[in-house]
């Protein structure tokens, strides 16, 4: 009776062990592994014939992520210190088969009716995707915050400047330093638009397309309108094709769009050749229409064509000629065109030029 | 001796250097520009500068790597002033790292400091009346 009742008490236990989500092993006094749960064989790849009565060390190899050279050896920390141990540096595990993951982890000490230390209990689990997610968000917020920071100091030191009685300014000095503003502001309302994009990308909420029937003539006018302080700065023409004009009708949503062309427009006047020319075309097709923008700018390396509309990406040669840019207006643009039903496609030959095809189709 | 003192500002955003070019008109100082850490470092070793202005973030090479290089360069290197000017957000202990090994080297926020005062501040440091 008094077995039957031990015999169903370490079946419930083992049910429970080999039951939690977390991966789950226990190390006796000589450091062999005496437990070694089913989610411990999923994260780390090991059977448990492979780790049982081995000691831990030989197989489970924990190290800190910042240097792999350095064990994470918070097993011998319990047995030495008789504390709870903690993640409390970014860990990596060596699985079976060789590769890292991130792991997070508690071991605590097991102690026997004198309080001497007689084993490890761990339960530890695959932190990979998480931590990923946060180096991204840091990433973002330190590329966001350095891009948002820059054009606000350039508004702050110009309207010092500007404000300074004490120093003379001709009124073409000071038409110069206001349309300077000008442009900043713009370039950050830019930046805020695609921040605002990119939160509702990431989170799945709210990027909606909203569509109304709107004259797709008037808003490339529009566009071109927006960019051409832009473009005058860097005394680039921006030329519109003879064959845009009378009024075609599509159902897309306005401001979305316009934030599309915008963007291309933008790369192409930041990427080109003071001096040079940027044209702007739309072609109409039976069931669909396509706006180009072409440049004769830096254009895009021949390898690095395939990421172009990875988010955060951007050209080496484009950091090299330009740093301010966040690598996230084509990102932006391929889903905001694809949420069209639309696509985006591009020619591109580095050092000579680039042009960019948005297909949207007609209703 | 030199007549006047030079100042070269490195810093890729066009508006932020002429604008800092404007504000130091009219203080008996030669002001330089150069637009990436490539052209800063190859003016800093033909001129060699009173005080260098420096901007982190730069295209072809960064502030960092340039002071680096001017500091292991030579004896003028290893003493000239530098501010750099800054929107990017790094911890303190890297910020104090890095002043402390690249020093005489003065750390400004962009968006903290103003143009005055960082023109006060490079009067002081060379100390021109």
């Amino acid at each position: 009776m008094f077995s039957n009742e031990i015999n169903e008490s370490k079946i419930m236990l083992d049910t429970i062990i080999n039951g939690v989500d977390d991966g789950i092993f226990v190390v006796d006094k000589d450091l062999k592994i005496t437990l070694f749960n089913k989610k411990a064989v999923d994260i780390s790849g090991f059977s448990s014939d492979e780790v049982l009565n081995h000691p831990y060390y030989e197989v489970l190899n924990f190290v800190f992520e910042e240097d792999e050279n350095n064990t994470n050896d918070f097993i011998k920390k319990v047995f030495t210190e008789g504390i709870v141990e903690e993640t409390t540096q970014n860990t990596i595990l060596f699985k079976k088969d060789k590769t890292k993951i991130n792991v997070s982890y508690g071991a605590n000490p097991v102690k026997d009716e004198k309080g001497i230390i007689v084993g490890c209990i761990v339960a530890f689990r695959d932190v990979t995707k998480e931590t990923e997610v946060d180096k991204k968000k840091t990433e973002f917020i330190s590329i966001a915050s350095h891009n948002l920071k820059t054009p606000l100091s350039i508004i702050k030191w110009i309207s010092e400047f500007l404000l300074d009685k004490k120093i003379q300014k001709s009124d073409a000095e000071k038409e110069e330093y206001l349309n300077d503003i000008y442009l900043t502001n713009k370039r950050m309302i830019r930046l805020v638009e695609n921040l605002i994009n990119i939160f509702h990308i990431e989170t799945g909420d709210g990027f909606t397309i909203k569509k109304t029937s709107v004259d797709i003539v008037k808003l490339i006018d529009i566009s071109i309108e927006d960019n051409q302080q832009l473009a005058k700065s860097k005394n680039i023409n921006l030329v519109k094709s003879e064959g845009i004009n009378g009024e075609i009708l599509i159902e897309i949503d306005e401001g979305k769009i316009k934030q599309v062309f915008n963007n291309l427009i933008d790369n192409a006047i930041n990427y080109s050749p003071d001096g040079s020319t940027v044209n702007i075309d739309l072609i109409k097709k039976e069931k669909e229409i396509d706006f180009v923008v072409s440049d004769s700018g830096i254009g895009i390396l021949k390898e690095q064509q395939g990421r172009v509309y990875e988010k955060f990406f951007r050209g080496d040669n484009a950091i090299e000629k330009e740093t301010s840019g966040t690598g996230l207006g084509l990102y932006i643009s391929k889903k905001i065109v694809e949420g069209h039903g639309g696509s985006i496609r591009f020619e591109s030959e580095s050092g000579i030029s680039t042009k960019f095809y948005v297909s949207l189709p007609i209703n | 001796m030199k007549d006047k003192k030079i100042v070269l500002i490195t810093e890729d955003e066009k508006v932020l250097r002429e604008t800092l070019h404007s504000g130091l008109e009219g203080e008996n100082i030669t002001v330089v520009e150069a637009r990436n850490g490539q052209e800063g470092l190859d003016l800093s070793l033909s001129l060699h500068p009173d005080i260098i202005l420096l901007d982190l973030i730069m295209p072809k090479m960064d502030g960092l790597t340039m002071l680096e290089k001017i500091r292991n360069h030579d004896a003028w290197g290893q003493k000239v002033p530098v501010i750099l000017l800054t929107n990017l957000t790094s911890s303190d202990e890297q910020r104090n790292n890095d002043m402390a090994r690249l020093t005489p080297t003065y750390y400004f926020e962009k968006t903290e400091m103003g143009i005055e005062q960082i023109i006060e501040k490079i009067k002081e440091i060379l100390k021109v009346q």
